[in-house]
């Protein structure tokens, strides 16, 4: 499978996803112009990916911020990862955020109520 | 003659030396004697003597006795294999008992000590025991007891050391001595029964030493006879008067025979008429005999001995031949008490050999006659063919004269010539002439000599050899000294010359290491020879140029009679790159050199030179195709170079502009004045202009953009200017609409926040609601997707802050939506409160976008915080889609979340009901609400974001502070925040104060 790599930029985030290497990470700043434009390579590579998914896909994110936009997108990410959830795979989100972002930490949990993914807040010392 | 007594200690001690191991001296004291000075020095004498020689060992007499010091000394001395104990005790006893017989017989007492050492490798002897003891008359002890020495230095564990070792003699040297008490001599003996006499003379002043087994005994006895003759001549009775007489007349008799032995006086044997047939009368006639026998044959030896070392010593003195000869010559006539003496010395081998006169000394003179003969000839060259003495009595009349060195003025009787050899060599021939015959032992002595003297003779040749090779190796060291001192100077020539070379000269190995570097490297490349020489060189070599360079030695280690050449770039050590041509040859197999040598040269000039050639052509060629008009012109405004682009332009043919000036050919006369503005700024500048003009043609005006550079020679002073002129009008023309484009939307735009803001709430409206209160309102662009709504309905007073999804243009047209559903919403007649606003407005928005449809695309929607206040009752009711509200009461902060649920699009799992939040209000309450434009601002000195506890924090303490003095806060401290970052989003904040 190929590997999406991207590095960040103060308007989006560092994305990698490297299914050999079980590497799936997004992090930092996302208010994209046309958060469609960057997302939906994403959201693609991750239709293919549960078509054959490895036996745990530990998904990790990072953010700083995302604006309203970005965050549908990060929800129909968390929802690719519900999918493999639904079809009896292995999944989790491990959602790290800055200790003092009470922002962050809320979005997380807002995330982790609405999919059915396991979440793992990991607040990260500054 | 002292001296001679010196050499008779000497010899005894060497004699001991010969045998190794143990010496045992014994040596008397006189200390109860009745001597004379001369006597008590003499044998102080000897006794320092015995002490020199056996250095450093310190005796004093003590007569204390000490059992244990006589076993040890009797311990040591049968360590010796081959003497058995009793023989060694039979040795002592032998020698006390000669000592107590003396002392009992001469009633005289005395002291013994005892020393026993041995001879060390240094030559010294080193003492590990004395002992001294004491006889009298009446010593009747069957054994004489050694007692202890103290301060005599023993050695620890000597018992180890001596073991095994050889001892050696026992030498006891005992006085004899007569009834005046006068030392007649001294007796001595060793352990092997081999006694031996020290006779001195009655002054002390000659001693003999002489080995004769009887004379230990005939001394005794005689002394013993002597004086009981004596004595019982004085005990007899009156009887036996007559018999005293002729014992008397006896006495005298032997007396005076005794008194002549002693003396040394041998002629006279002794003569008793009375007692003729006596048999000890015999016997001591016997002994007489043969003690003149010894004495003689001891007094032979003596002047033999002290003949030898004269001699000895005169050889010793001299370096050269002649001297020697002379003393030796002269030395020995006289001490033979001959007339003339001849020394010849010889050389070469038999008959090639020389037999040269060395010295001639006869009657007590230096003569000087020279006289060499040939093997053979004469009487000397017989000596040398025979080899051996020769002597003759019966002389030829004309024999001197004829056959021999020697003088005619005497006829001498007797002859005497000695072959000088040593090592089967000869070396010399002595001639001695006398005028009486030789005696025996004189001939014996003058052949003893024969090989001292050669060996002298020896010894100096191959001295004055050693000196002459000395001589030569020195001169021949000097011609070496000067040889290196040219080479040396040589040297310095080559390495001035080397280091003045205009050319580097590299010696690598076969591995690339450098073997050599010559000194010129530090003018050229600014090393130092030894930077480099010892490792490779090649990281200084620039990497475009070190395939070549490798290329290179592999080429001259596959043809190494070939020579290579090559360019290349090298980093010089002030990190300059210059441009080197190196010359290789691979003389690997020249010993002198033994690796790849590179001659290299400073090319950098030369290079520049061409490149600039080259650049100037490809600059030509760029030039002449270029779409710009280049033209180059001097200071005095005459084309030097125009490209085709400047006729393409103007229509005027190439030819013309060629070291025209500008103004004579016809161009428009702006463009002239303008080129001429530009040059005269250049002069005065020496810096490029960069502008634009207006370039007129036949199908008219053009925009250029001109580049004039200065161009400078050598000097550095302005020579040339060179111009470009880039046609930008259609580029121009490209801005001109994108402005006109870009105006029409800002004006649009702006119009449009013309109409956003007059649906708004500023700061002036709210603060007609709310005395104390604020809206910190700060759009990302022109038009924003926050925005602040109030509106009064009855009593109550609706204040929202809403944030749209986006910002700019589409975050403005969803605000517009939000704002009219939130007034018809709360037009309808009934009374909601927040939450149930905040569902119909998303009812709203999902409608009016139809983001109920199937596939929606529905990402759009808005948070809000909304309150409803009634400032009569100071009721106040919250609701929050995603957005909280802070309420500060008294210095203390209640956060009321917002529910977590966004107004608008599709993603709506679970369906939850906005919360809505009723606040009874107090005076002084403060309440706070937001869009997350203000928390997610990215900046301050992290480049983090702003967060809601900054907002929180500052509200908290802003208890007393006028509203407007806390936006103000804001308003810096957001712009403080933010500093260089971009504006994250449109930022609304609302703080009321009651």
């Amino acid at each position: 499978m190929e590997i999406i790599n991207i590095k960040a930029t103060d308007e989006t985030p560092e994305v990698t996803l490297n299914a050999a290497n079980h590497t799936f990470l997004i992090a930092g700043r996302s208010l994209p112009e046309d958060v469609t434009a960057f997302y939906d390579p994403i959201v693609s590579w991750l239709s293919v990916y549960i078509q054959e998914p490895n036996d745990i896909t530990e998904f990790v994110f990072r953010m700083d911020y995302f604006n309203t936009a970005s965050s549908k997108m990060i929800l129909d990410v968390i929802l690719k990862l519900e999918h493999l959830v639904e079809s009896g795979h292995n999944a989790v989100v491990k959602w790290c955020y800055r200790e003092d972002d009470e922002d962050m930490e809320e979005a997380g949990e807002e995330y982790a109520d609405i999919v059915e993914v396991p979440f793992r807040m990991i607040p990260i010392e500054v | 003659m002292a001296k001679l007594a010196t050499g008779q200690l000497s010899r005894i001690v060497r004699l001991s030396v010969y045998m190794g191991g143990f010496v045992f001296i014994v040596v008397l004291s006189l200390q109860s004697w009745h001597v004379t000075d001369a006597q008590r020095n003499f044998v102080a004498k000897i006794e320092n003597e015995a002490l020199q020689k056996l250095k450093g060992v310190v005796l004093s007499a003590s007569a204390r006795m000490d059992g244990n010091a006589y076993h040890e000394l009797i311990k040591i001395a049968p360590a010796k294999d081959d003497i058995r104990e009793s023989e060694q005790e039979a040795g002592y006893f032998t020698i006390y008992e000669t000592l107590r017989s003396v002392a009992n017989r001469f009633e005289v007492s005395g002291e013994v000590y005892t020393l026993i050492s041995e001879p060390m490798p240094d030559g010294l002897y080193q003492t590990y025991y004395g002992a001294t003891s004491r006889f009298s008359p009446r010593w009747r002890h069957p054994y004489p007891l050694p007692v202890n020495i103290h301060n005599i230095r023993f050695r620890n564990g000597y018992e180890k050391r001596i073991r095994g070792k050889n001892l050696d003699v026992l030498l006891a040297v005992v006085p004899i001595f007569t009834g005046e008490n006068q030392v007649c001599g001294f007796v001595g003996c060793h352990s092997d029964y081999a006694p031996v006499a020290l006779m001195a003379d009655e002054n002390m002043s000659r001693l003999i030493w002489q080995q004769v087994p009887v004379s230990i005994g005939f001394a005794v006895m005689l002394s013993l006879f002597v004086m009981g003759i004596r004595q019982s001549v004085f005990q007899e009775d009156e009887w036996a008067n007559n018999i005293r007489i002729k014992l008397n007349n006896t006495y005298h008799i032997i007396e005076e025979f005794v008194e002549n032995v002693k003396r040394g006086n041998y002629e006279k044997p002794l003569q008793l008429d009375d007692y003729k047939d006596d048999s000890l009368a015999r016997s001591l006639n016997v002994l007489h005999g043969k003690l003149a026998d010894n004495a003689r044959s001891s007094t032979d030896r003596s002047w033999i001995a002290e003949g030898r070392l004269k001699i000895a010593s005169s050889l010793r003195l001299h370096n050269d031949f002649e001297a020697m000869a002379l003393d030796v010559v002269s030395e020995l006539t006289d001490y033979l008490g001959a007339a003339q003496g001849a020394f010849y010395i010889c050389d070469g081998e038999r008959e090639n050999m020389t037999i040269e006169m060395k010295a001639l000394y006869a009657y007590n003179r230096k003569k000087y006659h020279v006289q060499n003969f040939r093997y053979g000839e004469g009487l000397v060259g017989q000596c040398a063919y025979e080899r051996a003495v020769i002597y003759r009595t019966e002389i030829p009349e004309d024999y001197v004269t004829i056959s021999s060195g020697i003088t005619g003025d005497i006829k001498p009787s007797a002859l005497l010539l000695v072959p000088l050899i040593t090592n089967e060599k000869l070396h010399g021939i002595l001639e001695l002439a006398a005028t009486r015959r030789f005696t025996e032992i004189e001939i014996r002595f003058a052949e003893e000599l024969g090989d001292v003297i050669a060996r002298s003779i020896f010894n100096l040749k191959t001295n004055i050899r050693t000196l002459e090779l000395l001589r030569e190796s020195q001169e021949k060291s000097e011609a070496l000294e000067q040889q290196q001192e040219e080479l040396r100077q040589n040297e310095r020539k080559i390495h001035s010359l080397l280091e003045n070379a205009s050319e580097v000269i590299t010696i690598y190995n076969e591995v690339g290491t450098v073997i050599y570097e010559s000194p010129s490297v530090k003018s050229i490349l600014g090393y130092d020879p030894n930077d480099i020489v010892g490792r490779s060189d090649f990281g200084n070599i620039h990497p475009e140029g070190l395939e070549k360079v490798q290329n290179m030695f592999a080429a001259l280690r596959n043809h190494p009679d070939s020579l290579q050449k090559i360019e290349f770039q090298y980093q010089k050590k002030d990190g300059n790159w210059i441009w080197l041509e190196s010359f290789g040859k691979n003389l690997v197999d020249d010993p002198a050199i033994g690796g790849i040598v590179l001659n290299s040269r400073d090319i950098t000039e030369r290079r520049v030179a061409e490149q600039e050639q080259i650049m100037r052509g490809k600059m030509q060629a760029l030039s002449e195709n270029s779409r710009d008009i280049i033209i180059r012109f001097n200071l005095q405004g005459r084309f030097l170079y125009t490209n085709p682009m400047l006729e393409q332009y103007t229509r005027i043919p190439k030819s013309r502009f060629d070291h025209a000036l500008f103004t004579e050919i016809g161009l428009e006369e702006s463009m002239v004045n303008h080129w001429l503005k530009i040059l005269d700024r250049i002069r005065h500048s020496n810096q490029l202009v960069a502008e634009e003009m207006p370039f007129l043609t036949p199908e008219g005006e053009r925009v250029m953009n001109v580049s004039a550079i200065p161009e400078m020679d050598e000097d550095g002073r302005l020579d040339t200017v060179l111009m470009v002129l880039h046609d930008i009008t259609g580029q121009k023309q490209q801005e001109a609409i994108i402005k006109k484009a870009n105006k029409k939307i800002t004006d649009s735009i702006n119009y449009a926040r013309r109409i956003q803001s007059s649906i708004i709430p500023d700061n002036g409206l709210i603060r007609e609601y709310f005395r104390q209160s604020f809206i910190f309102y700060r759009a990302k662009d022109v038009v924003s997707g926050d925005f602040p709504w109030l509106k009064k309905k009855g009593d109550a007073i609706f204040l929202a802050a809403v944030d749209c999804t986006g910002h700019g243009v589409p975050g403005a047209m969803m605000s517009l939506i939000g704002y009219f559903l939130l007034n018809n919403i709360t037009d309808m007649p009934q009374d909601f409160t927040p939450a149930e606003v905040l569902t119909h407005l998303h009812e709203g928005v999902r409608t009016t976008l139809r983001q109920g449809r199937e596939g929606a695309e529905a990402k759009d929607g808005m948070d809000v915080a909304l309150c409803k206040i009634n400032p009569q009752t100071m009721q106040m009711e919250y609701s929050g889609a995603h957005r909280p509200l802070y309420l500060v009461r008294e210095g203390t902060l209640t956060q009321y979340k917002g529910t977590r649920k966004a107004i608008g699009g599709t993603v709506a799992r679970q369906n939850k009901a906005f919360i809505n939040h009723t606040i009874k209000l107090q005076e002084g309450d403060a309440i706070y609400f937001f869009s997350d434009g203000l928390p997610d601002q990215f900046g301050g000195p992290e480049n983090f974001k702003y967060a809601p506890k900054r907002i929180r924090d500052k509200v908290s303490k802003s208890h007393g502070t006028d509203m407007q003095k806390l936006l103000q806060w804001f308003e810096d401290d957001f712009v403080k925040w933010k500093g260089g970052e971009k504006q994250t989003d449109d930022v609304l904040l609302i703080g009321i104060k009651f």
